[in-house]
């Protein structure tokens, strides 16, 4: 009994948007909860680093300018618009809207189109600043 | 052979519903509402600080509305990971020891940044105000 096949026979699985969405929703979630602690630990230090810790002070030029700290930046703020997104659908669903196939599809496909956008923009944007 | 005298509602006393049911499921989507408008202003907060040389991060650190939203944004947000968590470590994780473990040290280190961040934000309002 022990050792029977578990239900998504992930090898001969055919991949759709809608598991697709899903699953991807379920890993941008990890990768916010990750990083939204991690900011906030960033932060208590930066912010309390005048009352006694010192290790993070002075410039935070060399970890914008590090390729991983872009990199990961970029992956939080893909995560964050997609997450936000495909949230509003959800939310959209638990209220009764949009349940047929053809809506879930539109929809889906509207998520990831505006994901890439908006990415773009915000980083397009962050390079122009910084 | 006892079994047999017991009647069938005997056997599900106390094995119902403990009327908290759909809390989890209810506060999971109380907080993403929130979080869609405390969301929308950051990134509204993001884009002036693009577009403005004089807009920094004091704008958010030492405005007391700004800074309440901020706080909120942040402590929602890992109450919101902190469920999100939990129903993926149920889904994946099938040894009830080491789901118990995962539960509660996610717990545990949720908890810790909230206070965390919340004070130190507070404390450097109130300091360098």
């Amino acid at each position: 009994m022990k050792s029977r096949p578990l239900s998504p026979h992930l090898s001969i699985y055919k991949i759709q948007i809608s598991s697709t969405m899903s699953i991807l929703h379920r890993a941008t979630g990890i990768v916010l909860f990750c990083g939204v602690l991690v900011l906030s630990w960033l932060m208590t230090v930066l912010l309390l680093h005048d009352v006694g810790v010192l290790f993070l002070g002075k410039d935070l030029t060399f970890l914008v300018d590090n390729f991983l700290f872009k990199f990961m930046l970029g992956g939080m703020i893909f995560s964050l618009y997609y997450h936000l997104l495909n949230g509003i659908r959800h939310l959209a669903w638990d209220m009764g809207f949009g349940y047929s196939i053809k809506a879930m599809v539109r929809t889906g496909y509207l998520v990831i189109l505006l994901t890439f956008v908006l990415t773009g923009i915000t980083i397009y944007c962050g390079m122009n600043r910084i | 052979m006892k079994e047999k005298y017991i009647t069938s509602i005997k056997k599900v006393m106390g094995l119902g519903s403990a009327k908290s049911g759909t809390s989890h499921w209810k506060w999971q989507r109380i907080s993403a509402l929130g979080l869609v408008f405390l969301y929308s202003w950051f990134i509204y907060m993001v884009f002036n600080f693009f577009e403005s040389p004089d807009f920094t991060i004091n704008e958010i650190l030492y405005s007391p509305f700004q800074l309440i939203c901020f706080i909120l944004m942040i402590n929602f947000s890992i109450y919101h990971g902190i469920l999100g968590m939990r129903v993926i470590f149920e889904d994946y994780v099938h040894n009830e020891f080491m789901l118990c473990t995962c539960i509660i040290s996610t717990y545990f280190i949720a908890v810790f940044s909230m206070c965390a961040v919340t004070l130190s934000l507070v404390i450097n309002f109130t300091t360098n105000i």
